[in-house]
């Protein structure tokens, strides 16, 4: 194995400096008494200097929509919100490999439209691997990776993948309830991503069916 | 049992620059054998509001009534054992050599005989889809595992409500699909479940009624469907809502399905004409 070139079994260090981990449980990455030291804890540990760090907080704490919450106490916050700080956190190192376990569990609607714009943004400068459940946060992706049972079963575009019924059913996978709906109308679950372009797709079909009768 | 909050506050530090006050005068009743779903944005108040159902927290002011009598005169024991609450990442808390041992604890310390202990183990575990790991070390199992097995450990305490804080959250949909089908089946034996969750579809599955919380403060009480479409515009309804939402005029046809099922039968019926 070898991230960046480096071997994580004798240049660890090398490779943390590279590859930063959000856990899925986002309690077991807090470790400072206030969320604006949690964010700066990355850093300091690999020697940043004062001002640039105090800049690179400040901005991963707005990039993750925290302002305001810098002097709380991370176990005051809810679910949600430590999830927000450990990925500030992350986003102020600043690695250029982010590994990312289920980064929105924690998250509402908004603040999971949030995240996912913000590291749609990234993706122009960094390598992102997002671990998720939600097939629907990976309708933009590059690549799926499809695992199981500790093996790569698949490599596969989103759009082949949703389209694929045997292979979601093999790996128990369940696709975006508006992805299923589409599928079992008979629609095209791969083009109709949000309710408005499905609910656009029945009407267009029963404008068809009254237009043929 | 009927769990009732009246007019609950609560405020984290009081007195400290770091006062928050996470309700302000919340008012909801959990009916007997009934689903209620707790739904609201990050930091609403959600886990804050379910903490005060088994006075794990208690209320700066209001009340919070079992069976119409003051929780704070029920016996702390008794009232956790009847009030089951499963906490975000619950499996943080698994702590003995095997998932039997694990689970037993809560029983066991309510002074039940060994042969009621294992019953109850035993049965937990099984409602959980678990029953083959009662040897096992909890520290070996996967993430949906450890999930069932800290689900299971509340449940062998037998309570009259369950209260569920996100217990899907970060889950396999298989996992995620056992344990709503096991929501159902709390109900059907009569237990009430309190479903915390972001995840608004499978409280559309589920709930029979949904309270919408914002900023501490109770912002809707009803059925899904009175819940869902009064609240669709501002991003606090489910996928099957938002797409009978946006069908715009045509909707009147349709009806306010929020199932899946419903709502797949609706469009259908729709799109055929």
């Amino acid at each position: 194995m070898r991230v960046a070139g480096y071997d994580p079994a004798t240049e660890p260090y090398e490779v943390r400096k590279r590859l930063g981990i959000l856990f899925q449980n986002p309690e077991n990455g807090l470790v400072a008494p206030f969320v604006e030291d949690d964010v700066a804890f990355g850093l300091e540990n690999l020697g940043v200097d004062r001002e640039e760090m105090r800049a690179r907080v400040a901005e991963a704490i707005e990039a993750v929509g925290l302002s305001g919450y810098e002097r709380r106490e991370p176990h005051t916050l809810s679910g949600g919100e430590k999830q927000r700080v450990a990925l500030a956190g992350l986003l102020a190192a600043g690695p250029e490999i982010l590994a990312l376990d289920e980064p929105t569990s924690m998250l509402d609607a908004a603040g999971r439209r949030e995240v996912l714009g913000r590291l749609q943004a990234l993706r122009a400068t960094r390598t992102i691997l997002h671990a998720t459940h939600h097939l629907e946060e990976l309708v933009d992706a590059d690549r799926i990776l499809v695992l199981n049972g500790g093996n790569l079963v698949s490599d596969v575009t989103p759009a082949r993948l949703f389209s694929d019924a045997e292979l979601l059913r093999e790996n128990r996978l369940v696709l975006p309830t508006v992805q299923r709906l589409a599928l079992e109308l008979g629609l095209s679950p791969a083009e109709l991503r949000t309710p408005e372009r499905l609910a656009r797709a029945v009407l267009a079909r029963a404008a068809r069916g009254a237009g043929a009768r | 049992m009927r769990l009732e909050l009246r007019d609950v506050f609560h405020v984290y530090a009081p007195g400290t620059p770091f006062e928050v006050e996470a309700l302000r005068g919340v008012s909801v009743a959990v009916e007997p054998g009934e689903v209620l779903g707790i739904v609201g944005g990050t930091g609403s108040g959600k886990s804050t509001l379910v903490q005060h159902m088994n006075l794990l927290l208690t209320p700066a002011s209001g009340e919070v009534l079992v069976d119409g009598v003051d929780a704070r005169t029920v016996e702390r024991g008794e009232l956790r054992r009847r009030v089951g609450l499963v906490f975000q990442f619950p499996e943080a808390a698994l702590f003995a050599p095997t998932v039997e041992e694990d689970v037993a604890f809560a029983p066991r310390r309510l002074g039940l005989d060994g042969g009621e202990v294992r019953t109850r183990v035993r049965d937990s575990l099984e409602a959980l889809g678990a029953g083959h790991l009662a040897g096992r070390s909890p520290f070996a199992l996967s993430g949906g595992e450890k999930r069932r097995v800290a689900v299971a450990g509340v449940l062998a305490m037998g309570p009259e409500v369950l209260v569920l804080d996100e217990p899907t959250a970060g889950l396999d949909p298989a996992t995620r699909g056992d344990l709503l089908a096991l929501i159902l089946g709390l109900k059907a034996a009569g237990i009430s479940v309190v479903l915390v969750s972001h995840d608004l579809d499978e409280v559309a599955e589920v709930a029979d009624r949904v309270c919408a919380i914002e900023r501490g403060v109770v912002r809707a009480v009803g059925t899904p469907a009175e819940v869902f479409y009064g609240a669709a515009e501002e991003d606090l309804a489910p996928a099957t809502v938002q797409t009978v939402v946006a069908l715009g005029e045509a909707q009147r046809g349709v009806g306010r399905p929020v199932r899946f099922r419903e709502t797949l039968a609706a469009l259908e019926a729709l799109a055929e004409g």
